[in-house]
């Protein structure tokens, strides 16, 4: 598994959802502003227009320009018919200082041309707009609290409907979890209604019938295998000892018999280690506890030191009391019976075995020559140090899978003449 | 002593029933559970050998009926599915021991003749042969009255070769009845050898025949008429 940071999806859709929002609310702000700007300008235009036309008569009616001068017209004077039309009319906004109020207001400007009595007059109009601007800024002030309103809302109902409509999902979560291969509790339905979850569920109820189904095929043929093979290879193993037995045997066939009876044993003690692995990779110990390591190294150093002395190997305990290890029992003793058996044929008598444990590690160690094969082959299945040994070469590699299920790591280093084993949890 | 065998596979209870002959044990054979039940309902035993993957059944049904029947007599489980569970289960319902198939023949008359003693505790707990006298009970050994100092393994050891007597024990047989899955053979025979050596030799210290030969650097055996 990545060590990468997770979120939970709810809120990962809303983050999503929010930024989406944002930028709709943003378009939507702008658009408003510019449908603002374009009343405000057909608004000005339509007033403009108007006071042109007024304008225009009052001139006709014979009034002087200047007197037409107020009512939002600010200038008016006569102009050369040559002057360039083509410049008008001239639109600006201008900040215009009001004394009764003492602020500055921004008013809209426009310069244009009018015809009357054959003359041309250029006008200038202002208008005050600021009402107008602060209604169009409005918009836009509008749209960040309202959004930070939504904001607090969606996350509130998030948080409020996430527990609600993902509790079916946190069940069935949950009984994946409580899922164990073999095991004969049934899998209760979880009622729900969101399509994707029932889904899901049928989805991991047909897997579980599919392992399960697989698992019992497996459980079968394994079994059928050590039953059928080997009761045969008990015959022939009871038969050779017949044999054997018997008087009248030729000391050259005796060896034959011996051979045929020495490889029925062969294959009867791999077909039963296989079988082990087999089991072990089912996950069929599930008698899993902590249990504290030093009465256990002690039970089985005592078994075994008989045929360490016999071998002239002494074997030296440097055990702590506090040290536990997390696994079934049954196999943390394969685990230690395979390494001390270990260590028992590879060690040479230079030094002794020694078996330590701290707070957080398990080691047994022997004396002896480098190893003859590549490290990483070490755990695998039947490699030998020693190819003229009778042993299975399955031995490390039952320890290595053991650790494996029981989520410990094995390591090997070679020091100072010594093959190091660590299981760490 | 007399014993039943409940085993459906021809060709091994053969080989079991002409081993247990060759020890002068008396024996009897079915094959499937119905037998079974018709020759408990008769005769009595002292010892059941029951495999539990019988073709008409469990043998654990039979283990619970003895128990009712004949709470006295002792009961061996022979297992080839070597499932801690059935093992456990066999145990619970009343059952003595257990055996994993393949096993030794040595080791099934060793262990029934074991049950046997431990069942039958008001018999003689002693085996004599000859000058040599063991008693089962208190564990003592003595030849010509002499008692000898054994070590556990060599005291086992040579209870392996009485309970097997006359019959070569392969120094696999041996090496797994001492240690049990502790020892691959190829690597256990030098340590059967020197605890031989040290038996036979604790054995003639005082007065005692040699009885233990060796058969053709296969195996040894207890011999009984020299």
């Amino acid at each position: 598994m990545s060590n990468k940071k997770t979120f939970n999806l709810l809120s990962r859709i809303t983050f999503f959802y929010l930024i989406f929002t944002l930028v709709v609310f943003l378009f939507n702000a702008k658009f408003l502003t510019r449908e603002a700007d374009e009343f405000i300008d057909s608004d000005l235009n339509r007033r403009f227009g108007w006071l042109e036309k007024k304008a225009k008569y009052l001139l006709e009616e014979g009034m002087s320009p200047d007197s037409i001068i107020g009512h939002n017209i600010t200038k008016i004077k006569e102009v050369s018919k040559r002057c360039k039309k083509t410049e008008y009319p001239v639109n600006e906004d201008i900040t215009v200082f009001h004394e009764d109020i003492e602020r500055n207001l921004i008013h809209r400007k426009r310069i244009s041309l009018i015809e009357a009595n054959g003359k041309i007059y250029r006008i200038e109009m202002d208008r005050e707009v600021q009402n107008y601007y602060y209604f169009r800024d409005d918009i836009f002030e509008y749209v960040v609290p309202s959004f930070i309103v939504l904001i607090i809302l969606t996350v509130t109902f998030n948080y409020l409907l996430s527990g609600y409509f993902l509790q079916s999902f946190r069940r069935i979560l949950e009984q994946m979890q409580r899922f164990k291969v073999g095991s004969a509790d049934k899998i209760e339905k979880v009622e729900t209604s969101t399509s994707e979850f029932v889904e899901m569920q049928n989805l991991f109820t047909n897997m579980v019938k599919r392992i399960d189904a697989d698992y019992n095929h497996l459980k079968e043929y394994t079994e059928d295998i050590a039953h059928e093979i080997q009761t045969p290879l008990a015959i022939i193993r009871n038969k050779a000892e017949t044999l054997m037995i018997s008087e009248e045997l030729e000391e050259k066939d005796a060896r034959v018999i011996k051979t045929i009876y020495d490889e029925a044993n062969h294959l009867s003690r791999l077909g039963t280690t296989l079988n082990l692995i087999t089991k072990i990779e089912n996950g069929e110990f599930t008698d899993i506890q902590e249990i504290k390591t030093e009465a256990e190294i002690n039970k089985q150093v005592e078994a075994i030191e008989e045929l360490a002395s016999l071998k002239s190997l002494s074997i030296e305990k440097n055990l702590l009391f506090t040290h536990t290890l997390t696994i079934d029992p049954y196999l943390f003793d394969i685990i230690l019976k395979n390494l001390l058996k270990n260590a028992i044929r590879y060690g040479s008598n230079e030094g002794p075995i020694k078996i330590k444990t701290t707070e957080v590690s398990f080691s047994i160690s022997n004396y002896g020559a480098p190893l003859t094969i590549p490290e990483d082959q070490l755990f695998k299945r039947f490699i030998k140090g020693n190819s003229s040994s009778q042993s299975l070469g399955l031995g490390l590699a039952l320890v290595h899978k053991i650790c494996k299920v029981s989520g410990l790591t094995i390591s090997y280093k070679y020091e100072h003449r010594q093959h190091i084993f660590t299981v760490e949890a | 002593m007399k014993l039943l065998l409940i085993e459906d596979n021809e060709a091994l209870s053969e080989g079991v029933i002409s081993a247990f002959k060759d020890q002068k044990i008396s024996i009897e054979w079915v094959s499937t559970l119905e037998e079974a039940r018709d020759k408990i309902g008769v005769y009595e035993y002292d010892i059941l050998v029951v495999d539990l993957g019988l073709p008409d059944g469990n043998g654990l049904d039979i283990v619970k009926l003895i128990k009712q029947v004949d709470p006295n007599a002792g009961v061996l489980i022979v297992t080839a599915r070597d499932s801690i569970d059935d093992k456990v289960l066999g145990l619970d319902l009343g059952a003595d021991d257990y055996i994993t198939k393949p096993f030794h023949m040595a080791e099934l008359i060793a262990r029934v003749r074991s049950l046997f003693r431990r069942k039958k505790f008001k018999g003689s707990n002693d085996i004599i042969i000859k000058e040599l006298k063991v008693d089962i009970l208190s564990k003592n050994v003595s030849v010509n009255n002499i008692p000898l100092e054994l070590t556990k393994k060599e005291y086992d050891l040579l209870i392996y070769f009485l309970y097997n007597k006359d019959k070569m024990l392969t120094k696999e047989n041996i090496a797994e009845h001492l240690w049990g899955d502790h020892v691959d053979q190829a690597d256990s025979f030098d340590f059967i050898y020197s605890h031989i050596k040290n038996l036979r030799k604790k054995l003639q210290k005082s007065g005692g025949v040699d009885r233990i030969k060796s058969v053709y650097g296969m195996g040894y055996k207890f011999s009984t008429s020299l």
